[in-house]
């Protein structure tokens, strides 16, 4: 067995006899992912926080009662407890209609975490406007509306290859550029 | 902690496949559940991925808070637009260089005349003036008569049209008949309180054009087979004549029909189209293939009042193949009748369904919620106002 399958064992184990810092270092390796998952998903980013705890407190509620087993499907359990949970908002969203448009914006909890979301905002907005407009198009398009390379070459009047050579250019620039940028 | 070693027991490795692709698929939720479920568990374990995802969904965050800017910035209709009003403005300049050279070439014929001939020749003089080339407007040439013959004698009596200008009065002529000076008040400029509302709706109906700029359906024929009426010419233009070869009452006559609609439709004949398909229906009122392309040529003849109850009837048959576009152009025929809410509910349900029209129902979505963001948001600004 590789050491990090026993760390994880180890892990589970010490969650399952109620050790709180066990708690808090599952809680740091999935926090991030589950956050941008979560965010993905639900296209909300308030919502997406207040699901990434959901599903980590569930996480926590499963392995304390032993619902798993072998440490190597740690991973699993996790993703497949985010899906039922994300589905499950999904679904009781599409249900309650609720209005965007009026919801009132929740409070700043965390003053500091809030800045630095501002901040990292500010510089994507700013590197994004740096853009030419056909790539600005491009990617929006691509992220936001979920065309395909042939319908964006055929709405913007651009060749294939050059929407192709465009988006992927873009799209390295930021990721290099932004990938640097610390936790969420 | 997460580690790169993990990758070896992982499904998904992202040094062998396209991340960049992969990532925008998802990040768009375009990705198939299979592949996007691995790639969620990849993420869960690989720091870089996180680090790549994590700068696409500040891309996309930004991009939806100015999608709307960005539309309109590119949108093809303005570049349309500018060409436009390029050619209008080069159009007037030459006009006005046209019309100023033949003033100058008549007045200096005139100048010439007044100097060479005696005041006996006046009458001479005003027939060569009134039967030289035609000007573009009538008060450039009254205007110029009156000039010509300003301070040599009285002038002639000349039957005026519209308005009396003062006459032998120097100064710029005028290029354009008399405006009428009902010139409608623009938004905000010491208008009334109903004028701002009245603005405000043409600036909604204006949107909504926008939105409602959505290309129809194509209808391709599935077969010879399908085609039940001899020598496969269908009706023709212009003159729908239910066949009396029809007999209404079997089941085919309404498959009949529709085969005939659909060469009136794909030929774009579809007043003929609604025909054939508003007899079809009362053979087979079900059908939604029949309901949808009835609603669909209402939509195509401005009609989109008409074109709801069809494609109502076609989403109460719950039919899996015209369900995504009973709902999208649906949504097309409120947002025609500024029924926008109805028109945001009926797109939410095209993009929840998977399909081809998927992107653009998310896209005519997200353009629709930030026109009503911004109605709302000039809403409340007048509010505000009326309320101090």
């Amino acid at each position: 067995m590789s050491s990090n399958a026993e760390n994880r064992l180890e892990l589970i184990a010490r969650i399952r006899v109620g050790d709180a810092r066990a708690e808090e270092e599952l809680v740091a390796i999935y926090q991030r992912s589950l956050l941008l998952i979560t965010s993905v998903r639900t296209r909300d980013r308030e919502a997406a926080k207040d699901l990434t705890q959901d599903i980590l407190f569930a996480v926590l509620r499963g392995l304390r009662d032993g619902q798993l087993r072998e440490a190597d499907k740690l991973d699993a359990f996790v993703h497949g407890t985010a899906r039922n949970l994300i589905n499950n908002y999904l679904r009781s969203k599409a249900r309650r209609r609720e209005s965007d448009l009026s919801s009132a914006a929740e409070p700043i909890v965390e003053p500091i975490a809030q800045l630095e979301l501002i901040e990292k905002q500010r510089l994507v907005r700013s590197e994004l406007e740096s853009y030419s407009v056909l790539d600005q198009q491009i990617l929006l398009l691509s992220l936001l509306d979920g065309h395909s390379l042939v319908e964006i070459a055929d709405r913007l009047n651009v060749s294939h290859d050059a929407v192709r050579q465009r988006r992927s250019r873009v799209i390295r620039k930021l990721t290099k550029k932004f990938s640097g940028l610390s936790q969420m | 902690m997460t580690s790169m070693t993990t990758y070896d027991r992982c499904k998904m490795d992202c040094r062998q496949l396209d991340r960049d692709n992969l990532f925008v698929q998802y990040v768009s939720g375009c990705l198939e559940p299979q592949i996007e479920s691995e790639l969620e568990e990849h993420i869960l374990r690989c720091n870089q991925c996180q680090a790549v995802l994590e700068a696409l969904l500040f891309a996309r965050e930004d991009l939806q808070a100015r999608a709307h800017i960005i539309r309109t910035q590119t949108q093809p209709s303005r570049i349309w637009a500018r060409w436009v009003l390029v050619a209008v403005s080069s159009s007037c300049l030459l006009i006005l260089g046209v019309t100023m050279y033949r003033f100058q070439r008549t007045r200096a014929r005139q100048q010439a005349v007044s100097h060479l001939s005696a005041p006996e020749d006046f009458q001479e003089n005003t027939r060569v003036d009134l039967s030289g080339p035609p000007s573009p407007t009538p008060s450039i040439t009254n205007d110029v008569h009156k000039r010509n013959y300003n301070g040599l004698t009285k002038p002639p009596d000349i039957p005026q049209t519209g308005q009396q200008t003062p006459e032998l009065e120097p100064g710029p002529l005028p290029l354009t008949p008399k405006d009428s000076g009902t010139k409608p008040s623009k938004p905000g400029q010491d208008a009334m309180p109903g004028e701002v509302a009245w603005s405000r709706e043409q600036l909604s109906a204006i949107d909504s054009e926008i939105l409602s700029k959505v290309a129809l359906p194509n209808y391709t024929f599935s077969g010879i087979g399908k085609r039940r009426h001899s020598g496969g010419a269908g009706f023709p233009a212009g003159a729908v004549n239910l066949p009396p070869a029809i007999d209404s009452s079997s089941p085919a006559a309404a498959d009949d029909l529709f085969q005939s609609a659909m060469l009136a439709y794909v030929e774009k004949r579809y007043a003929d189209s609604e025909t054939l398909l508003d007899a079809a229906i009362k053979i087979a009122p079900g059908a939604p293939e029949i309901n949808f392309y009835l609603g669909i040529s209402r939509l195509a003849l401005g009609k989109p009042s008409e074109a709801i109850d069809p494609f109502r009837t076609v989403l109460a048959h719950q039919d899996r193949q015209y369900s995504q576009r009973a709902h999208f152009y649906l949504a097309n025929a409120y947002m025609k009748l500024l029924r926008l809410p109805e028109a945001d509910q009926e797109l939410e349900k095209a993009a929840s369904i998977p399909g081809p029209l998927r992107a653009d129902a998310r896209s005519e979505l997200t353009n629709l919620r930030a026109i009503l963001a911004n109605s709302t948001e000039s809403q409340k600004i007048d509010d505000t106002k009326n309320t101090h």
